[in-house]
């Protein structure tokens, strides 16, 4: 994890690649029902990401370097997922099904907002 | 008096964040009185500026030892918000955050690279440059980083004063917000004094700003005196002493008067986009981000798509299946004026009270009235459609210019192509100066060979430090006999990891020794030190080199690329 | 049917990263088609490339993790030749590109295998990292499917 990023632009890059893309990675490749085996790599993806920290707190931690961006629909949408997973963790860890479905669904959001946000903020202007 | 203003501060009105102005301090609330509000910094940084203005000021050190990373967090996030919305507590707040954990160190190294700008401002005010603008363009880069020291409104406010005496109001506003921020007695004092002096005449809502400050400042003084003298004659024995419930008095007063006089002061409450986004470049990712998505989700797939369409139409061809398609596009799904109010809400959230799209934006009011004329087309469309053709195709036109408008503003944002065109700027402007049209130069040479050539940097930021490099190469070679040789050129060099380097040389024949160790020592009276503050924030490097060709050293900017984004498909075309 | 150590049925994939989310991504998703071996340094890949080599890589472009010694890329030289002697801000460059560099090295000592990074390029970029190290993909995230498309057919040399 490198160190707090010198701009908005930064931090929504590293957003799309510390959160978004490490909470994909079991969950955009999972279809119908989430195979035993996949599960608790999936909850590491979701609850400690790359450091051990959940996405949402590395989430948190790279709000604030997003200035203006920070209160953004996208982010906001994002955090909202995240905490929506949070409140699932115990029954996603007992291996509740229902749980661990709503998981992938939150996963794939995520990461499709962030990666959004970093493409958005690096184009000129272009549509 | 002190009753209306105590009614204005409670009706909730904000101080109105003026354009092109350093944060003006929001005030929730009395930024005053007594030190336990303060949260004043430790006097080791006071300390660290010795030699330069600082208020005489025993601070307690508010700085709370706070072990626990969980607090820092929330307690940086709450730090940041309060600057976000500019107010008046954010430096203390900054301050206030332990450096020994990460989001302290992070505040400590981003309030002192800001601060070490906002002094070089100030210096540079007070070493009297030629070119006027020069200074004060360094502030919008500074306020990107940090909230500013609020002990430095005054020497920024009288180094207005002394060099900028064709701006008094400016001046004014600086003063005025120093005393808002609750200063010292004698320092609050002078700088009463010092604002009733400025010539203001010509600025008659700044000029009533002063007056209602300055009165309220001497209501409170004499309310205080009186109250000191009352409770001397009530107790003989007083448990506080006499003037610091004059000094708390006092604050209490023009702290109020102060911002009541900013709110007072009826400045817009917002402005364009277009002005937003010149006078405060730390929006500029926000901004980019917000014309993007309003220009591709509703200029482009709904307004452009259907461009095709109105045309056959309007010449009287339109088939059905167009006209179905024209009447989805515009009429279908989420309601036009409902995407468009989404959008402007998006852009109002994200850009704050820095921004007015509903009443100080012609584009966007212009935009707003073709899309409600869109909008109650529908009907007339159906009924009587060629009375509303042309009605349509004239709002449709409206939006198509909108469009570009916008377009041209996110052209405008942290990008800049560097040319020949930019170096020509810079080198044109640095040899209109005074010092610099003294020397004869034999030899100016510039050229960029490679097109299309962008770093993200902002514009004012990228011709700021280069006039800075020039300006230096010019006089040093101006202290040198014949021949005084200047070159500027760019080279890209691609990097092992793909990414490519541009770098600009700035080369001149003076054999002067100038190493980037100087540079970056931030020799602030030489301009240099701007140009290092100026380079952290963008992740770009200075380096001296010796140089061939006739010239003695070459002066090296390097910055990363900028690439268009990315977008590779994640259906691989790749592969093949 | 017998399957020898030193020629598997199965082609290699060299998964290259400081952690473990790639290999364990890899062997999840791509596990059937390819062997799966892991390396956490340029050092360790040049090692398993010679034996028992490899048939394409996947690589992870940040290295935050790894400790110095094991990085590619000097970082005194990164900084005084990119960031004005500032070597925090060096190593951490190097850090971020670590994957590039480590290709780079990988292609120095002779191994041509096909290289796919999970990472959102921009297209330029991903341009220049073919002409410096000619077969490179990318993919824009861990999205097996299109993973998957562009490791097909990767061969190492005869």
């Amino acid at each position: 994890m490198s160190g707090t990023p010198a701009s908005v632009r930064e931090a929504a890059a590293l957003l799309a690649h510390d959160v978004g893309k490490y909470i994909g990675r079991i969950a955009r490749n999972v279809e119908g029902e989430v195979p035993p085996a996949l599960a608790p790599l999936l909850l590491r993806d979701v609850y400690e990401t790359q450091d051990g920290q959940p996405a949402l707190a590395r989430l948190d931690a790279l709000r604030p370097a997003l200035g203006p961006l920070a209160h953004d629909a996208r982010v906001v949408a994002a955090r909202d997922a995240l905490q929506r997973a949070a409140a699932l963790e115990s029954a996603a860890r007992a291996g509740d099904p229902a749980a661990l479905g709503a998981l992938v669904a939150i996963a794939r959001a995520v990461e499709s907002q962030l990666r959004a946000l970093a493409r958005a903020l690096h184009d000129a202007g272009a549509p | 008096m002190r009753v209306l203003l105590i009614a204005l501060f409670a009706s909730g009105a904000s101080s109105a964040c003026e354009p092109g102005d350093i944060d003006s301090p929001r005030g929730n609330g009395l930024n005053v009185g007594t030190s336990a509000d303060r949260d004043a910094p430790s006097n080791t940084h006071s300390e660290s500026h010795a030699g330069r203005h600082t208020p005489a000021s025993p601070r307690t050190d508010a700085r709370a030892p706070q072990p626990h990373a969980e607090s820092q967090r929330a307690a940086w996030a709450r730090a940041e918000a309060l600057w976000r919305e500019r107010d008046g507590r954010a430096y203390a707040a900054w301050r206030a955050l332990d450096p020994a954990s990460p989001e302290g160190r992070e505040a400590e190294r981003r309030l002192d690279a800001a601060d070490a700008i906002y002094r070089g401002v100030i210096a540079r005010l007070r070493a009297g440059e030629p070119d006027a603008s020069a200074p004060l363009a360094a502030l919008p880069g500074a306020l990107a980083l940090a909230p500013i020291d609020p002990r430095l409104y005054l020497p920024l406010a009288r180094a207005l004063r002394d060099h900028r005496p064709s701006d008094p109001v400016r001046a004014a506003r600086y003063y005025l917000r120093f005393l808002a921020a609750g200063p010292e007695e004698d320092e609050a004092r002078a700088a009463v004094r010092e604002v009733r002096a400025l010539p203001l005449a010509a600025s008659p809502e700044t000029a009533a700003s002063v007056t209602a400050t300055v009165r309220a400042f001497d209501a409170a003084r004499r309310d205080a005196a009186r109250s000191a003298r009352a409770s001397r004659a009530l107790t003989s024995t007083a448990t506080l002493p006499a003037p610091a419930l004059v000094t708390a008095g006092l604050a209490a007063g023009l702290a109020l008067a102060a911002l009541a006089a900013l709110l007072v002061t009826r400045r817009p409450r917002g402005t364009s986009l277009a002005r937003a986004s010149d006078d405060a470049p730390e929006l500029h990712p926000a901004i980019t981000y917000l014309v993007g998505g309003l220009r591709h989700e509703l200029l482009k797939h709904r307004i452009g798509a259907a461009s095709d369409a109105l045309a056959a139409l309007v010449r009287g061809e339109a088939t059905a299946p167009q006209r179905a398609f024209l009447e989805g596009r515009l009429f279908g799904g989420e309601p036009l004026l409902a995407a468009w109010e989404g959008h402007l809400r998006a852009f109002e959230r994200a850009l704050g009270p820095r921004v007015d799209l509903r009443r100080r934006d012609r584009a966007f009011r212009d935009a707003a009235r073709a899309i409600t004329q869109i909008v109650r087309l529908e009907p007339l469309l159906a009924r009587d459609p060629s009375t509303a053709t042309p009605r349509l195709a004239q709002a449709h036109a409206k939006l198509r210019a909108f469009d570009d408008q916008l377009a041209t503003l996110a052209a405008r944002l942290v990008r800049t192509r560097v040319d020949e065109a930019l170096l020509h700027e810079v080198v044109d402007a640095v040899r209109g100066e005074y010092s610099a049209s003294l020397v004869a130069l034999d030899e100016v040479h510039v050229e960029v060979t490679e097109p299309d050539l962008e770093v993200e940097v902002f514009r004012v930021d990228l011709v700021l430090i280069l006039k800075n490099l020039v300006r230096n190469a010019i006089l040093a070679v101006g202290r040198e006999p014949a021949p005084r040789r200047l070159a500027i050129g760019v080279s890209v060099d691609l990097e092992a990891t793909g990414e490519e380097l541009v770098r600009i040389h700035v080369r001149d024949s003076s054999p002067e020794t100038l190493t980037a160790d100087a540079i970056r020592e931030r020799r602030a009276d030489r301009g240099l030190g701007l140009v290092s503050a100026a380079l952290a924030r963008y992740d770009g490097a200075l380096s001296v080199e010796p140089a061939g060709d006739g010239y003695a050293k070459a002066v090296t900017l390097r910055f990363f690329r900028a690439l268009e984004r990315p977008g590779a498909p994640a259906s691989l075309s790749e592969a093949t | 049917m017998t399957t020898s150590l030193m020629h598997p049925a199965r082609p290699v994939l060299l998964v290259i990263e400081d952690g473990t989310e790639y290999v364990e991504f890899a062997r999840l998703f791509v596990g059937d088609t390819f062997e799966i071996h892991a390396a956490r340094s340029a050092r360790e890949a040049l090692a398993l490339l010679a034996d028992p080599g490899a048939d394409a890589l996947l690589v992870d472009l940040r290295f935050d993790r790894a400790p110095r010694e094991d990085l590619v890329g000097d970082v005194d030289a990164t900084a005084a030749r990119l960031f004005g002697g500032d070597r925090a801000r060096a190593l951490r460059h190097v850090q971020d590109q670590q994957g590039a560099l480590v290709l780079g090295a990988l292609r120095e000592a002779g191994f041509p295998q096909r290289a796919v990074f999970v990472h959102d390029f921009p297209p330029r970029r991903l341009a220049n990292l073919r002409g410096l190290y000619g077969d490179v993909h990318a993919v824009a995230s861990f999205d097996a499917t299109a993973i998957r498309s562009a490791l097909a057919g990767a061969r190492r040399p005869a």
